[in-house]
């Protein structure tokens, strides 16, 4: 009945089915029966027939004249365009005043530019391991800057990147995105998505750490950074759109204060690291520097870890459905608009294995993941 | 009734949306150091 409103890709996974709307950019994850009225619906030949057809499968005429309504109104709303706002032209401000550092990123020189302390806390703190001890002029040269309300992002004094000033975390995604660019050579194009997860590796194997702000996800890689596994990114992880590889990323580990004491035992100069405070009325943030960061070697990823932190209890690490994961992952994540990615996305996620991981401290949990992840 | 109120009691449903750009952390409520 409706087949120029079905959804461009499908994949089974366990007992989820996951399709994805082109127009809207929507994954929509459905056990198999809802999947089944999914298409009975876009293959019915009128409303009567798909009422009649599902009535078979148990439902009352009631229940199926609102399972109609509903995949009426579904199919409609995943069909309208997706509207992003596009950037207009920002012109270029030169600053009066600059706050300089210069950084030697894996022997790529960049200069950040500034336009005041409070602005520099954004950036500098997650890379100052990285800054030179004096700063010299670089062929990059990145500015950030307030204007009034806003904040405005420019490579080589071409505005690429605004929004408003509280929403500071937009500007630090399309800062990391400029950075891979840089680093990589590469364009926003070639990546898959920027997943909200913090990616840890070993043997060439790479685990990615979800989980809400407050999960314990980047005291993890801290943790396991020091029981053999290295870094490739904290909070960001850059998928390439092709090859399904993980990119380095190479900002330091960001722990909120409360975290630090379960690092006492791994770490001695906790203290001493660089930190920031951009909200009052919370704790400081302090930034580990990765151990042994290898952004020559871009590891693949089949396991997700749903990282939960929780005080008093035993590790444990458990088999997980992938729909637990998808809800956590999808909305904190930006997945390229455009078929290919969406189809290479599910595809990746079809060799998925995830799992929840609960601890409380550090102990035995590199030894766990080892022997139930990376040595399978 | 919510919307999709049928469909939610059917079976397991799930609409998914990614984030419309790439984004850090969002900050903890409570503040705008910019204000």
């Amino acid at each position: 009945m409706k087949h120029h409103l079905s959804p461009k890709h499908t994949k089974k996974i366990g007992d989820s089915v996951i399709v994805w709307f082109e127009k809207s950019n929507s994954y929509i994850v459905l056990n198999e029966e809802l999947h089944k009225l999914l298409d009975l619906y876009i293959f019915s030949k009128d409303k009567i027939s798909f009422i009649s057809n599902i009535q078979k499968f148990g439902y009352s005429h009631t229940q199926s004249r609102s399972l109609f309504k509903d995949i009426d109104i579904l199919l409609k709303d995943q069909n309208v365009e997706d509207f992003t706002d596009n950037l207009k032209d920002i012109p270029f401000k030169a600053l009066s005043k600059e706050y300089s550092e210069s950084y030697n990123i894996w022997n790529t020189k960049i200069a950040l530019h500034y336009s005041s302390e409070k602005v520099k806390q954004l950036i500098h703190p997650s890379l100052s391991y990285l800054a030179e001890a004096n700063y010299s002029t670089c062929d990059t040269n990145i500015h950030i800057y307030q204007e009034k309300h806003e904040l405005v992002l420019a490579e080589n004094e071409t505005s690429v990147f605004r929004c408003l000033a509280k929403d500071y975390h937009k500007l630090q995604g399309k800062f990391s995105q400029l950075i891979m660019n840089i680093l990589y050579k590469t364009k926003e194009s070639d990546y898959l998505g920027c997943f909200h997860a913090t990616t840890v590796s070993k043997s060439d194997k790479a685990i990615m750490l979800i989980g809400s702000s407050g999960s314990g996800k980047s005291t993890l890689s801290a943790i396991l950074q020091k029981n053999g596994f290295k870094l490739v990114s904290d909070d960001v992880s850059y998928m390439n759109k092709l090859d399904l590889s993980i990119k380095a990323y190479p900002s330091a580990i960001s722990i909120k204060e409360g975290s630090l004491t379960s690092l006492n035992s791994f770490y001695n100069n906790l203290m001493q690291l660089p930190k920031v405070n951009l909200n009052p009325k919370k704790g400081y943030i302090r930034y580990i520097p990765p151990l042994e960061m290898d952004y020559k070697k871009s590891p693949l990823c089949n396991t997700i870890l749903l990282v939960n932190y929780k005080k008093n209890v035993p590790t444990r690490l458990d088999a997980l459905n992938i729909k637990y994961v998808l809800e956590v992952l999808i909305p904190e994540s930006w997945i390229a608009h455009e078929s290919e990615s969406a189809l290479n996305f599910l595809n990746w996620l079809e060799t998925i294995n995830c799992y929840r991981l609960t601890y409380s401290n550090a102990e035995g949990i590199s030894d766990l993941l080892c022997q139930e992840i990376i040595d399978k | 009734m919510g919307k999709y109120a049928a469909l939610t009691a059917a079976g397991t449903f799930l609409i998914l949306n990614p984030a419309k750009a790439q984004s850090s952390s969002p900050p903890d409520p409570g503040g705008n150091p910019f204000d």
